[in-house]
């Protein structure tokens, strides 16, 4: 990510996720990414490692959750050995840290910012929540 | 008539200038069209490896005053004798004389078996001068020749595309893509069966010599979206930037350093089972960047998928093997190359731009810098009119100039441009 891209993103992250975000490791390309904290409506908190890879904004970030650790489905099992999965909008995981589909790839563009990324993530967060709730699966949220 | 012979004039003219009392014969090399009757030959192995069948082939200069028959007469001993050591028969091969006359060269040919001798028709393939000098008038051919376009992908579009403008007298090129030729590409592609497995790069390269053989053609295989410092290197240094990948980060990262280095950039895709397509100009500054039209919704169609990895790129890991085939759904050649034939005219108007060439009516008419084509009455153009007798109306087979603006708020070329 150049430099102007940089601040553009880091204003915006600022206006709005206010010391709930930081980027990490800007000058290593193998691990540079954003770590953000998301609260759901329930209250419940969540970490993500958004990964920038070194063609940002060009190509798409990836996703993940970082803490709680080991997320599970209503059912006990470990989100991340249900990945990659169409039903929870799982990609493949990073370890037990599960990698969220927030876009397509072939909708992806350069004007798409981290921050609009993180929202597309509160998203499937509160979907997530409401499958806890109800048993029903992610993408029953994500497409009604 | 008689068998034909083409030599190449300049590589005569270059084996001339070595001739000395002592040496004035040359082996060469010559390829024959079996049944045909056509040889073409060389002083040296071509650089891009030629058609046809090889046999013997001699350049012979003899001094002045000598005569072409005895010179022939001995030309065919001495192969004979030559083959003959090295245990090979003696089938036949191609002699070119060259007598120096009132200042010329008059060539000569003849095909030598052992038991006859055949008299050919010897043309020469011109020098460089000559070789694109119809096109003179329409085109600043020597403009032309000093542009150097770059080609992202070299695919079915980005194949004829460079074909086309080294046709139109284009003399550099520099040629990114990492794919190799498979079965599957054939059909869309300039490349032969007998490519299969070469580089896209480098099967082009070797089309575009053999249009135009003075060219200067760079080729790079390499994955541009972990090369970008390469890619920006070859951005600034182009006159015209091609972006023809099927991945859109590709796209997006060509049209990141078209930007920065302040180059004019050509992008052209297919829509699903190429029902149609779009080409974009992007002029830094002097209209919308690929990220600008993308953001407005105008790229959004979806892109025609012509291989199963582009499926795969495009679509979520977790999308089940036989959605992914579904999705790759091709339209045929034809339906291409009207999207190819467009860009080279846009690809023409900017490379011409200031000089007084021909191509100043069509700027005139291609002043959109966004447009589309359609091919068929399928998918979201399934509703649209019949053509029929109709020119008033939309239809099939025409160009649309989309009326397109930068938007203000893009976060690429606002950036890059004012940056």
């Amino acid at each position: 990510m150049d430099s102007t891209r940089y601040r553009i993103e880091k204003t915006i992250l600022e206006q709005n996720f206010s010391r709930r975000s930081a980027f990490v490791d800007r000058y290593n390309p193998e691990t540079f990414s954003l770590r953000v904290g998301l609260k759901c409506s329930s209250g419940q908190a969540y970490q993500l490692r958004i990964r920038i890879p070194p063609d940002y904004p060009n190509s798409i970030p990836r996703a993940y959750v970082m803490t709680p650790a080991d997320l599970r489905d209503r059912a006990g099992q470990s989100l991340a050995q249900r990945s990659p999965s169409h039903d929870m909008h799982l990609l493949s995981p990073d370890g037990n840290q599960i990698q969220l589909c927030h876009y397509k790839p072939a909708n992806w563009h350069p004007n798409v910012t981290l921050y609009k990324v993180a929202l597309k993530c509160l998203v499937w967060l509160e979907a997530y929540e409401n499958h806890m709730l109800t048993g029903k699966p992610i993408d029953h949220f994500l497409h009604s | 008539m008689h068998p034909l012979v083409y030599a190449d004039e300049s590589q005569v003219q270059a084996l001339f200038r070595q001739v000395s009392p002592r040496r004035w014969r040359f082996k060469g090399v010559a390829y024959e069209w079996r049944g045909e009757g056509v040889f073409h030959v060389f002083a040296r192995t071509p650089a891009v490896a030629p058609s046809g069948y090889p046999l013997g082939c001699f350049f012979a200069f003899p001094p002045e005053g000598s005569q072409p028959e005895p010179t022939e007469a001995r030309v065919v001993q001495e192969v004979r004798a030559e083959l003959g050591s090295a245990g090979m028969p003696f089938r036949q091969a191609v002699l070119s004389v060259f007598h120096w006359r009132n200042g010329s060269l008059a060539p000569h040919a003849c095909l030598c078996a052992p038991d006859r001798k055949v008299a050919c028709d010897l043309r020469y393939v011109p020098a460089h001068s000559e070789l694109y000098s119809r096109s003179r008038g329409l085109l600043e051919v020597e403009a032309l020749e000093r542009k150097r376009v770059v080609i992202v992908g070299l695919g079915s579009f980005g194949s004829q595309i460079a074909i086309e403008l080294a046709k139109a007298g284009v003399g550099r090129f520099d040629l990114l893509d990492f794919d190799r030729l498979e079965l599957a590409n054939l059909a869309r592609h300039t490349g032969r069966i007998q490519d299969l497995g070469r580089f896209k790069t480098r099967v082009v390269r070797d089309a575009i010599l053999s249009k135009n053989p003075f060219c200067e053609v760079r080729t790079f295989e390499v994955d541009i979206n972990r090369r970008l410092p390469l890619l920006r290197q070859r951005c600034a240094g182009a006159d015209l930037v091609i972006s023809v990948t099927d991945d859109n980060a590709s796209r997006f990262n060509v049209n990141h350093f078209a930007l920065q280095t302040g180059r004019t950039a050509l992008f052209g895709r297919a829509i699903t089972r190429a029902a149609g397509g779009d080409v974009l100009r992007a002029r830094p500054g002097a209209g919308p960047c690929l990220s600008c039209l993308f953001g407005q919704g105008l790229l959004q169609t979806p892109a025609e998928v012509s291989t199963i990895e582009q499926a795969r790129r495009d679509l979520p890991a977790y999308t089940a093997p036989d959605q992914l085939q579904a999705t790759v759904q091709v339209g045929l050649s034809s339906d291409i190359l009207p999207i190819t034939n467009m860009m080279v005219k846009l690809a023409l108007v900017a490379l011409s731009e200031g000089t007084a060439a021909g191509m100043q009516s069509v700027a005139e008419d291609l002043v959109a810098d966004f447009y589309l084509w359609v091919n068929r009455r399928d998918l979201i153009y399934r509703a649209w009119p019949r053509m029929e007798y109709f020119y008033n109306r939309n239809s099939i087979l025409r160009w649309y100039g989309i009326r397109t603006q930068r938007d203000p708020a893009c976060l690429v070329c606002g950036q890059l441009i004012s940056g």
